[in-house]
């Protein structure tokens, strides 16, 4: 099983998946992803009852997803904090976005708290499933910006931490 | 057919060089790409039989310069040449030096190119044929008392115009009275620096109106024929980017009419060879020459794919002395064609435009989709060309099928490296105004400049596929990985035209 957390715009994904027979099955929370290569830079899946091809290409630290028109950039979360351009978004890994617009149904911890990287804090529901929001770092819970029954969208950070040093 | 030139030198790039380099094949006639220092990677130049280096990126080292195209058409033994659009396509005094040289020029003559590149003169011929034309002065003037007495019979809002205009340059609209003087004085300065002419005129402005062109083909034996309309009205800046035929707004008498002065125009200007004759159509389905194009249009596809006729093998028939064949008298439109032009620009921010490296490319393929590209995985778009690399264009039963066909074959198109307006092109398409037919001009301000792209979407599943990529991936820092090269062994890779991986020579 290999783990990942994407940062898409300013929300962080986290994946996990493995390779099949053939196919690749990525979870993202209770959503489950089947993935047909084609070949190495192009996939097939269903999705909404149809079949649609999705197309990627890496350059530097980016992930390039050609979905039906649309290009999306996904980037890996570890390389973002470590890479040399960290500074434009360490900032993000201290904060806790929904990773789409939805209801808060529990907020598990609260102001002071010290947390585990990969701590579950938080879960949204939208499009009527669950999500978990698991702890990018570890750290400190500096503010808890929500309570459980209020509308998130996707810019407002529900959580912020105060991050471990990193050595 | 005995072979109709020995060797046809394109005098140009990218998509349109390689468009006519495949009429060349088709017609067992040898090619000569030429190209400059941002295009030796480039597909026209491979897919060409001999090719030629003729300078710096900058046009006016390159693409634009007489001398080294002329002496890449000597030195290859060519005794033809196809301008293609764009760079010298519309140049006379370029026409009248493949003509000193002995290389017959793809196109209509200098004088045909001179009179229709004239708006006031084409007007004035266009008048004399009795086409109607956009209500006008006749002539230039630099008083501004001439000015507002026309302006002041024809009623505002107007449009002043260089005569030796194009692209929307020296062009100022002018809402009432007061406006008038200044939009004069910057219409001439902006004349006199886009085209060294400042002589500007005036004409009422048309509100909301369809963009309709008929396409000539016209022998060097006085014969002429139209084959129908493209309507070209949504655009942006000025600038085509869907196109269609037939146009939902004609019915087979306004057609008969339109077509029928079309070629009047063109006889007026003794035009030979492949041309469009431009009209503005406004509500009450009144029609106005607009102005003739004396080249082949980017659009000029979904006419083929409507037809049934390549306009580019036509072409060069004409330019080698052949007679129309009488055949093409009988041509009809069947069913519906759609073209989307598919730019390096930013659809989502103001069309700014896009540059980079093609890190993937994948076409879409099927019953009636036809690509027509000037790029491939790898290729380098630099800001020294026009933004478009290729031109996406389908052909079904009717518009409803074509208007589907079109949406999926945008959303199979897979462009990585530069942005594109695929997804604004969609949006246009899946548009229950433009499902109904009304196309006008300003389309995408009236219903699409308040568009919200719902970005969070699709991020989870752009996410999940990044996991999947990466785990296919993984290990591999070769390539592949980069996207510069496909694997060999995929079914997708045999489909396209020019999918990835596949060799060059078809």
């Amino acid at each position: 099983m290999n783990s990942f957390e994407f940062l898409a715009g300013e929300t962080i994904i986290s994946a996990e998946g493995e390779k099949e027979l053939d196919a690749v099955i990525i979870k993202v929370g209770d959503r489950e992803y089947r993935f047909f290569p084609i070949n190495d830079n192009l996939f097939n899946i269903t999705y909404d009852g149809r079949s649609h091809i999705i197309a990627a290409a890496r350059h530097k630290d980016v992930i390039y997803i050609d979905i039906d028109s649309a290009v999306i950039e996904i980037r890996e979360a570890d390389s973002v904090s470590n890479a040399g351009s960290a500074s434009t978004y360490h900032v993000i890994k201290d904060k806790v976005f929904a990773p789409m617009p939805g209801k808060i149904v529990k907020i598990m911890v609260n102001k002071g708290d010290s947390v585990a990287e990969k701590q579950p804090l938080v879960i949204v529901e939208a499009m009527k499933m669950e999500n978990q929001i698991n702890s990018p770092a570890a750290g400190t819970v500096k503010a808890v910006n929500f309570s459980a029954g209020d509308q998130v969208n996707t810019t407002s950070p529900i959580i912020e931490l105060e991050l471990e040093p990193t050595a | 057919m005995n072979q109709l030139f020995k060797k046809i030198l394109i005098a140009n790039r990218s998509e349109i060089a390689v468009r006519v380099i495949h009429a060349c094949r088709t017609l067992g006639i040898p090619t000569v790409a030429v190209y400059s220092d941002a295009d030796i990677k480039s597909k026209h130049r491979l897919l060409a039989d001999e090719s030629v280096h003729i300078g710096a990126a900058p046009p006016l080292e390159s693409y634009l310069n007489f001398e080294k195209i002329i002496n890449a058409a000597k030195s290859t033994g060519c005794d033809a040449l196809h301008p293609g659009y764009g760079f010298l396509a519309e140049n006379a005094a370029f026409a009248e030096h493949c003509r000193k040289e002995k290389i017959k020029f793809i196109g209509p003559s200098p004088e045909s190119m001179r009179l229709m590149g004239d708006k006031v003169a084409s007007r004035k011929a266009a008048a004399e044929a009795g086409v109607p034309l956009v209500p006008g002065m006749a002539s230039t003037s630099s008083d501004i008392n001439v000015f507002a007495k026309f302006a002041q019979e024809v009623g505002y809002p107007v449009l002043i115009k260089a005569s030796a205009g194009g692209g929307g340059k020296g062009m100022r609209a002018v809402g009432s009275e007061k406006d008038l003087q200044p939009a004069l004085e910057a219409a001439q300065r902006e004349a006199l620096k886009a085209f060294g002419d400042e002589r500007v005129y005036l004409e009422k402005l048309l509100i909301n109106p369809r963009h309709i062109e008929f396409q000539i083909l016209a022998d060097e034996h006085r014969h002429c024929i139209h084959l129908f309309e493209r309507e070209c009205s949504i655009q942006r800046r000025h600038q085509k980017i869907i196109e269609e035929t037939p146009s939902v707004s004609l019915d087979e008498d306004l057609r008969v009419r339109m077509g029928g002065d079309a070629v009047k125009v063109a006889r007026a200007a003794h035009y030979t060879n492949a041309g469009t004759v431009e009209f503005l159509l406004d509500d009450s389905y009144n029609y106005y020459f607009l102005e003739m194009n004396t080249r082949l249009q980017v659009e000029h596809p979904i006419t083929e794919m409507a037809t049934g006729i390549d306009l580019v093998i036509e072409q060069i028939k004409i330019a080698a002395g052949l007679p129309l064949n009488p055949e093409l008298k009988n041509a009809v439109q069947r069913g519906h064609a759609m073209e989307c032009r598919i730019y390096a620009e930013d659809g989502e921010n103001k069309f700014l435009p896009s540059t980079g490296t093609i890190l993937l490319y994948h076409e879409p393929s099927g019953p009636g989709i036809r690509v027509d590209s000037g790029i491939m995985q790898d290729s380098e778009i630099s800001i020294d060309y026009d933004p478009i690399m290729s031109k996406l264009i389908v052909h079904a039963p009717d518009r409803p099928a074509a208007i589907s066909k079109m949406i999926d074959a945008l959303n199979n198109y897979k462009i990585i490296g530069v942005k594109t307006s695929r997804q604004l092109m969609v949006d246009i398409l899946k548009h229950p105004e433009f499902a109904a037919g009304r196309t006008y001009t300003s389309f995408i301000e009236d219903n699409l400049a308040n568009r919200v792209i719902d970005g969070q979407a699709l991020q989870e599943l752009a996410a999940a596929a990044a996991g999947a990529f990466s785990i296919l991936n993984a290990g591999k820092k070769s390539a592949a990985y980069d996207g510069s090269a496909g694997s060999s062994s995929s079914p997708w890779q045999s489909l396209g035209n020019w999918s990835i991986g596949s060799s060059i020579n078809e």
